[in-house]
């Protein structure tokens, strides 16, 4: 049985969602991380400058990975019962993550400045950044290499096999590397509107460093698929190619734009790499959503289900797309200098 | 699970009540360019700051969990109930654009389009705990779809699901909990820090607002809760026996207040019982039959005590809450209608209410979903069956506990340290001095 038209759209409405979230939320994360790294002279203006960059959004953001569970859930509940199974070890690690990372940031924000607790919640940010993204990657991974097997409806997977198989460890580096690299483009583009020469020069170099692990790790794992996801390497041969070859071109002009200063071109080059990523993933485990066992069309929900949902998309993305674009307005459109950085690891919101 | 659901209501709650106050506060601000009120609002967004992280975070744990505890539910049901969870992401979308927009943009936006970005947080707010709770309403009166002859669901609706019998009154009761909740809370820090000597303008207000808004719904709330309990006698009659601690289906039967229920012996204790009450309360004539818990075997009945007992507990603080509001009125219309009283047990009582709010909150909760067992699905799925059939969930629950004592202990530690300042008694200079601080 193939996939009905209501059910391709919702998984391009999940497909688009996902993106979102790595392309946004994923930022949030690799911002964590450098403020993790950040070290030398700079570091407090590192830290304010990525704390007033996540701050107004990050919640925002983060919401498109609870539209991707829930729309899954809703439309393919077969699915995400199964995938709670199998992966119900790295999930409760990356929710411990979540929440870590969310609270971590609120409590350093709001907190006052320079005691303990702060240093304390700064590092479990930054911790948290780091851990989120890599097992999420890594939970992706065990999706698509076909080790998570359904017989029945009953799931067959092991409590750490499923996650830990070789793609799954390149998959967990290639996700960080992508977040901290976007984060790393970004922040480039932040600097420049603080006027903050010094940690524009630092993010750029970041972003290359990244930007070329991201490259290397991605070539890297089209070679393990290869040898260890069979199902997977086929679907990049026959449909994911072209979005192999997309993301390969944008990260190469991401990179020469990057180099050459000129961080505007080089964050959307940024974005198409790291989205051809995700779009070459989702085309070559087509029609399965859990490799090898379960398609996109034995997990859905019936068609009476199906139906309400694509509405509710419609409606909401009707909603939610303005408000959005409201949110980016407001906080990331170009203002020209403003405040400096010195001061106020928590932005705009010293306490008295 | 149980523990998740019981940590996130508590920022659920306050996260969908607290920009109502904001969107107050921040009106007489602007309006009537009070620094006072202005320095109330820019304080307590910092509370909503915090208190939406935490509880963005802890939503997502649970939408996580219903698969990873709850597979055996969402696999079969997850096609009737997934609707209201993703319209909520929708609506927790709104929430959290605006949340980011209400709290970062104070000096980006005009002081009126400011507050406008107030009222989708609000809006959304009240949607998302709405989604939410028909999911559970529906869990207690499951309709919007057919089983066939082997026992498949089919012919799913899953828009009758959400829209089921017990919905409208389930949704409103919580909305309104988490209304009165808000209001009760900042009344309660604010009563304490006036009984602390702190009576300056600033604590005045926060008081008065904070009472205002917890106790105007109360009598609200005790009709609702009246529906819903009427709602329970017609679709749960052992819920109800539970909560009332009734053993014997008897015609006439008498409302219970307190008594402790002892399962073993099937009776309950020490009550005080009013003939007749509780078939007039439950059906509107007081010769109509109620069913007892002996109707069903012992493994078919809810763990009574906890139930009956969080019941009691949460009927006993909503007509506190009636009285508190009565005693707020009389005292306000002695005044000349210009002030609260503000006395030290009248402060007392109303630093009690915000702590018994939650603690009415958690027993409703209690009820509605240990009332419900040992079905998970009213009528069509036992619990054990839904539960997750991976080890380790002692492991969960200890972790889960642990890092919301930690996250708990530490955002009232902040929080707490928001409501201490500032500490001036001259409100308008402090206002002033903290405006400026917080604009830069």
């Amino acid at each position: 049985m193939s996939a009905t038209a209501l059910e391709v759209t919702v998984l391009l409405a999940i497909g688009v969602g996902l993106t979102l979230y790595v392309l946004l939320g994923g930022a949030d994360f690799g911002g964590g991380v450098w403020d993790l790294l950040a070290n030398g002279p700079e570091r407090d203006r590192e830290r304010s400058l990525i704390s007033s960059a996540i701050g107004p959004v990050w919640e925002a953001n983060h919401v498109w990975l609870i539209f991707v569970v829930t729309i899954l859930f809703a439309a393919f509940p077969i699915a995400f019962a199964a995938l709670s199974v199998a992966l119900y070890v790295p999930f409760g690690i990356a929710i411990a993550g979540i929440v870590m990372r969310g609270a971590a940031f609120a409590f350093r924000t709001y907190g006052e400045s320079d005691t303990g607790w702060q240093r304390v919640w700064t590092r479990v940010f930054g911790i948290a950044s780091l851990v989120t993204p890599f097992v999420l990657g890594m939970c992706a991974a065990a999706i698509a290499s076909g080790r998570i097997r359904i017989s029945d409806g009953i799931v067959h997977a092991d409590l750490v096999g499923v996650w830990t198989g070789p793609l799954s460890w390149v998959a967990g580096f290639l996700s960080l590397a992508m977040c901290a690299y976007l984060a790393a483009v970004y922040l480039t583009v932040e600097a420049v509107q603080h006027g903050a020469p010094e940690l524009e020069r630092r993010f750029r170099r970041r972003a290359l460093g990244a930007g070329l692990t991201a490259g290397a790790l991605a070539a890297i794992g089209l070679l393990v698929i290869r040898a260890d996801a069979a199902v997977l390497w086929n679907g990049m041969l026959e449909d994911g190619w072209p979005f192999v070859v997309s993301s390969a071109i944008a990260g190469a002009i991401a990179l020469g734009a990057t180099y050459r200063g000129k961080e505007r071109a080089a964050r959307a080059a940024a974005a198409v790499a790291v989205a051809s990523v995700i779009a070459g993933w989702g085309v070559a485990q087509w029609p399965y959503l859990i490799v090898p066992d379960l398609t996109a069309a034995e997990a859905a929900a019936p068609k009476s289900s199906l139906g309400p949902i694509v509405i509710g998309l419609v409606v909401g993305a009707a909603l939610v797309a303005p408000s959005l674009f409201l949110l980016f307005r407001v906080f990331k459109a170009s203002q020209g200098p403003d405040a400096e950085l010195g001061h106020a690891s928590s932005g705009s919101s010293t306490s008295s | 699970m149980a523990v998740s659901l019981g940590f996130h209501i508590v920022f659920a709650a306050l996260g969908i009540g607290l920009p109502l106050l904001l969107v107050f506060t921040e009106f007489l601000a602007i309006r009537r360019d009070d620094a006072v009120w202005m320095a109330l609002t820019r304080r307590w967004s910092k509370a909503l700051g915090i208190l939406v992280a935490i509880g963005a975070v802890s939503g997502t744990v649970l939408s996580f969990a219903l698969g990873l505890f709850w597979p055996g539910l969402m696999g079969r049901w997850g096609a009737v109930i997934g609707l209201p969870f993703a319209l909520e992401a929708f609506a927790f979308f709104i929430e959290a654009i605006f949340i980011g927009i209400y709290l970062y943009g104070w000096d980006r936006l005009t002081p009126w389009a400011h507050w406008f970005t107030g009222w989708p947080v609000v809006l959304g707010g009240a949607a998302s705990a709405w989604f939410v709770v028909t999911a559970n309403s529906w869990m207690q009166s499951p309709v919007g779809f057919e089983l066939s002859a082997n026992g498949k669901v089919v012919d799913v609706q899953p828009i009758q699901a959400m829209l089921n019998p017990s919905t409208p009154v389930m949704t409103t009761h919580m909305i309104l909990a988490g209304y009165m909740a808000t209001g009760l809370t900042v009344a309660s820090i604010y009563a304490v820090g006036m009984l602390k000597g702190r009576r300056d303008l600033y604590h005045r207000r926060a008081l008065a607002v904070g009472l205002t808004f917890g106790l105007v719904l109360a009598p609200v709330q005790v009709f609702v809760g009246d529906l819903a309990a009427k709602l329970v006698a017609e679709r749960q009659p052992m819920k109800l026996a539970a909560l009332e601690g009734l053993w014997d289906t008897t015609a006439d039967a008498p409302l219970t207040i307190g008594g402790i229920p002892l399962p073993g012996r099937e009776e309950t204790i020490l009550g005080i019982r009013i003939p007749g009450a509780l078939s007039w309360l439950a059906f509107g004539h007081s010769d109509a039959v109620v069913k007892g818990l002996k109707e069903v075997p012992p493994q078919d009945r809810p763990n009574t005590i906890l139930v009956h007992l969080a019941f009691q507990a949460m009927v006993a603080i909503g007509f506190a809450f009636l009285g508190l509001g009565l005693w707020s009125m009389i005292g306000w219309w002695r005044r000349g209608r210009r002030a609260l009283p503000d006395g030290r047990w009248f402060l007392r009582a109303a630093a009690v209410a915000g702590p018994a709010a939650f603690i009415a909150l958690e027993a409703g909760w209690i009820v509605t979903e240990v009332g419900r067992q040992p079905w998970i699905v009213y009528g069509q799925m036992r619990t054990a069956d839904a539960v997750t059939t991976r080890g380790g969930i002692v492991w969960w629950l200890l972790a889960t506990v642990g890092t919301y004592l930690l996250l708990g202990a530490a955002c009232s530690w902040l929080l707490i340290k928001l409501a201490g300042k500032p500490r001036g008694v001259e409100m308008t200079e402090d206002a002033a001095e903290e405006r400026t601080e917080e604009t830069r």
